[in-house]
């Protein structure tokens, strides 16, 4: 026997335990678990600010640490810091590029981060002594576009990309720290962990990933999504995270029980999920869909808790505030909502 | 019509990301025509006029609602609507907007050449034919609606070199439709028209066809080599490892803390004072800044629930550490609170930081000294010959482990914090007098509250007095256009610029100079007290990188990175100020074909 034939029977007896190793841990359900849990009943939110200013699609947005400010990307090439409580623009940026995939607020509030087709992830500091917003510093280095970007702190960045990579760069020497590379499809989005020492990414290859951020390694894969994973975000907790895909599903995987824990589906359901977050709690998995709706799940109990209805087009993009007092989501027909 | 489908291989399917849902709605589709609980679909009268091959709107819905069992009439009308718009159905006489009603409405089924799933991308020249044809016949019937004709003249001037070509394919195809016989006709012309209305929408319509930028999966290697097959085991095997726990104890775990924080969930439980969105009071933002000297109840509970929940609460870690002078071991907190900061500094300033840490709290004889294990202590000697942020974690962990579990707890049971608990904003009988008190912290031990003024939980704050009184603490925040409260924002970086001040502060006292005098000072205090030290470190020159090359980086694959930008400082011609930006209309992506 050739030594690939050998190595490849001592892969496969592996994956064999593995997938044995999983069944093992797999002693009930978390739809069991929780039928005892009260049902949360019917969550009805309504919109309760609505942000009008881009002239085209908007991709992404992302809330500032206090709840208050966010930033939005749109496709007329404009980033805009929005006082989402007074709809005020703080900044309109326009952008050197204006195919733009995705936005990021820096925890510290002095930061704004996009990028998209250019391939490059552009830091924009909105704390200049001069008083207005400019690019503090590109980050090249990808060789597909940029599809989501998330501050680890003032310094440091991670970014996918279609590349089929991740990155996590240190802003101030411009330098591609590590790379995280292992997909097999353009990587949709990432998350980084309450703690910051790992992230999460999904990509197109139907799979989700957990990288450690210090030494560049994946740790675990966690695959049963039957197409591209579009979105992805931690549970409050950091032990498990929600992923939606173009299979019309949300699912929740545990990261200590190494496999999926939970789904998030309706036969009437059928269009993709573009984007998901978690209510304070947890209690709350909300997702934005292709259906131009966002569906409220119970994340215990699975079942269906809402739909909040108002955009004309696709929901590309949506984000639950950090202490948790609002959702707002951004549409391709070019206007965020702001709903509790 | 020329035949644009395009029979889609495996590689293709994927690359059309709706592909999942467009076999889940043709799924549908056929259920409908052919199954056995079938829509009826046949000629209906509509006024004075025969519809052939029509069905009503409501039995769409009902046949979605009972097939589907939807929990409301609602989802399944919603689908039906999703059908239209994607152009598998569309109402035979408005066609402007593709909207099913739950009536006797009439709509015809798109004939699966038209289907969106053959990924059809029709360009301007077969929309020209298309309306060319239209103009060929019956005004009345087929004549151009306004935003149509203004295309049709935008494309006769961009395709006037292809019009003689265009316009005999449009004779060619007018000629054709004669043959059909007269309710073949109609239903051909309908669905044909309810296909450009799909790909071409009015104005002011969504174009629900649009799709985002095209992906790619790479497909699985066909050869696999030893070198990419010992990888996968070695990652395998790590895997195969790795402890997994019980679904039942992940399933716990979850529900605990969904339980634990449900009152803390404002789309659950009514957060006291109130909602800022709801009641127009921005009263929450300014009660939960992250420092604040009178926290709200639900906050300190938060406290309670970890340590790790504590720590993330500047408040917290502010009440904490007064509580650990008392007892005098606030060094384990100051250490972690260093590590912590350490993670976040510019990378430059690393390694001098490490040897900083080092001095102040682990070596021996260190100002404040904190206990590790000797296997920790031996670990982290050995992690400091290569500083970085992580060098400290060990000791971090075990010092974490050692607060939460003696320090913490005796915190938690401590007369401290339950004075906190009583004394907190925002309870339902909060006194007025300790609510206004941000005099020092010390002084909440003091019993006497004043008489009953009820704050109701949610109630809307109309007291002035309440509003002058809130606690502001006295920081400035930048100068911006918001209106918004970026106190909080400036107070987050606040956070840790003030553990980086304590231990700051430290530091100084224990090397007598200041911080960029630090390798001096650390040299001479190695030599005077003798403290054998691992070789001396050699700073990393980090920050002079003229030409963006990778040297001296320890970056795993390291992506190429061609040359740097010009530093944004000097180059910067075009500040990105202008709110005046000329704006862009109508912007179609690159990846969307006009």
């Amino acid at each position: 026997m050739s030594e690939l034939e050998q190595l490849r029977q001592e892969a496969e007896q592996l994956k064999n335990q593995i997938r044995d190793a999983r069944k093992n841990a797999c002693d009930t359900s978390l739809a069991q678990a929780a039928a005892n849990v009260e049902p949360v009943g019917r969550i009805q939110m309504r919109t309760r600010r609505t942000l009008r200013g881009h002239l085209a699609k908007i991709y992404a947005m992302h809330w500032a640490t206090d709840s208050r400010n966010l930033v939005s990307a749109s496709q007329d090439g404009k980033l805009i810091v929005w006082d989402g409580y007074t709809t005020n623009k703080v900044h309109a940026i326009p952008l050197r590029s204006s195919w733009v995939m995705t936005c990021a607020y820096a925890p510290s509030g002095s930061f704004v981060a996009c990028g998209g087709l250019d391939n490059i992830c552009s830091i924009y500091s909105l704390k200049t002594r001069e008083g207005n917003v400019r690019v503090t510093r590109e980050l090249p280095g990808h060789t597909g576009y940029l599809s989501c970007c998330r501050f680890i702190d003032d310094n440091q960045i991670v970014t996918s990309s279609g590349d089929m990579t991740c990155a996590l760069w240190d802003i101030e020497t411009g330098q591609n720290t590590t790379t995280f590379a292992g997909h097999t499809g353009d990587v949709m989005s990432l998350s980084l962990a309450p703690d910051m020492r790992t992230f999460v990414s999904g990509a197109c290859d139907a799979s989700a990933k957990l990288w450690d951020t210090r030494d560049g390694m994946c740790h675990q894969t966690f695959t049963g999504h039957e197409s591209d994973i579009n979105a992805i975000t931690y549970f409050p907790n950091g032990y498990a995270f929600a992923t939606g895909s173009d299979d019309a599903t949300c699912r929740l995987f545990d990261i200590r029980a190494d496999q999926e824990i939970g789904m998030y589906s309706h036969d009437n359901i059928i269009c993709g999920i573009t984007s998901v977050a978690f209510s304070k709690s947890g209690r709350l998995l909300l997702g934005g869909y292709d259906d131009f709706n966002c569906n409220v799940w119970d994340t215990l109990r699975q079942d269906r808790a809402g739909v909040l209805a108002g955009h004309d087009n696709r929901v590309s993009c949506l984000g639950v505030t950090e202490d948790g007092m609002a959702v707002a989501t951004g549409s391709w027909d070019s206007f965020l909502k702001i709903w509790n | 019509m020329r035949n644009l489908a395009v029979i889609m291989a495996d590689n293709d399917a994927h690359q059309h990301p709706r592909h999942m849902m467009y076999a889940k709605m043709e799924n549908l589709i056929r259920c409908m025509q052919f199954s056995e609980n079938a829509i009826p679909v046949r000629s209906q009268k509509l006024f004075l006029t025969t519809v052939p091959d029509a069905f009503a709107g409501q039995d769409l819905i009902d046949w979605l609602y009972t097939k589907l069992q939807t929990e409301e009439r609602l989802h399944a009308s919603h689908l039906a609507n999703l059908l239209c718009q994607y152009g598998y159905l569309f109402p035979v006489s408005d066609q402007k907007n593709l909207v099913v009603k739950d009536d006797n409405t009439l709509f015809r089924f798109q004939t699966p050449y038209f289907w969106p799933s053959n990924n059809w991308k029709p360009d301007h020249v077969d929309y020209a034919i298309y309306l060319a044809k239209r103009t060929l016949r019956n005004k009345q019937r087929h004549g151009l609606e306004d935003f149509e004709q203004v295309a049709f003249n935008k494309l006769q001037k961009m395709l006037a070199h292809k019009w003689d070509f265009i316009f005999m394919q449009a004779e060619e195809q007018f000629k054709q439709s004669k043959e059909r016989k007269k309710a073949d006709k109609i239903i051909v012309d309908s669905q044909e028209k309810a296909f450009w209305r799909v790909q071409r929408p009015p104005p002011g319509q969504t174009r629900c066809l649009d799709e985002a930028v095209t992906r790619h999966i790479k497909p699985t290697l066909k050869k696999k080599t030893v070198e990419t097959c010992q990888r996968e085991i070695a990652f395998l095997q790590r895997s195969q490892k790795r402890p997994r726990l019980k679904i039942s104890k992940a399933a716990e775990s979850i529900l605990l803390f969904s339980e634990q924080y449900y009152s803390h969930d404002p789309f659950l439980s009514a957060v006291p004072p109130s909602n800022p969105w709801l009641s127009d009071d921005t009263l929450w933002w300014e009660l939960n800044t992250p420092l604040v000297d009178t926290p709200s109840e639900l906050r300190i509970r938060r406290w309670g629930f970890s340590l790790e929940e504590l720590l993330k609460d500047p408040t917290g870690i502010a009440e904490f550490e007064e509580f650990l002078k008392k007892e005098f071991s606030q060094e384990n907190l100051h250490f972690w609170l260093a590590c912590e900061e350490i993670k976040y500094l510019p990378k430059s300033l690393v390694t001098e930081r490490v040897q900083a840490i080092y001095s102040a709290f682990l070596a021996p004889g260190a100002p404040h000294e904190v206990n590790v294990d000797g296997k920790t202590y031996e670990l982290t000697q050995k992690a400091i010959e290569n500083p970085d942020r992580f060098t400290f974690d060990a000791a971090q962990s075990h010092i974490f482990l050692l607060m939460k579990k003696d320090s913490y707890q005796r915190y938690m049971r401590s007369e401290d914090y339950r004075n906190l608990l009583e004394t907190a904003a925002l309870q339902p009988n909060a006194r007025k007098g300790r609510f206004f008190n941000f005099g020092s912290t010390k002084s909440k031990k003091s019993p006497q509250p004043s008489p009953g003024y009820v704050r109701r939980r949610g109630s809307e704050i109309s007291d002035s007095s309440t509003s002058d009184a809130a606690p502001v603490l006295g920081v400035k925040g930048h100068h911006s256009y918001s209106t918004g409260n970026l106190q909080s924002l400036h107070q987050a970086s606040l956070r840790w610029k003030l553990s980086t001040e304590k231990v700051n502060t430290l530091l100084r006292l224990e090397a007598g100079g200041d911080l960029s005098k630090k390798r001096s000072s650390v040299d001479s205090k190695r030599t005077t007290s003798g403290t054998v030290l691992p070789k001396r470190i050699e700073k990393l020159d980090l920050c002079n990188s003229p030409s963006g090359g990778g040297g001296g980086q320890t970056s795993k694959d390291t992506l190429e990175v061609p040359s740097a930008h010009g530093s944004s400082e000097e180059s910067e011609e075009n500040p990105c100020m202008a709110l005046a930006v000329p704006s862009k209309m109508n912007v179609v992506a690159p990846w969307e074909t006009a």
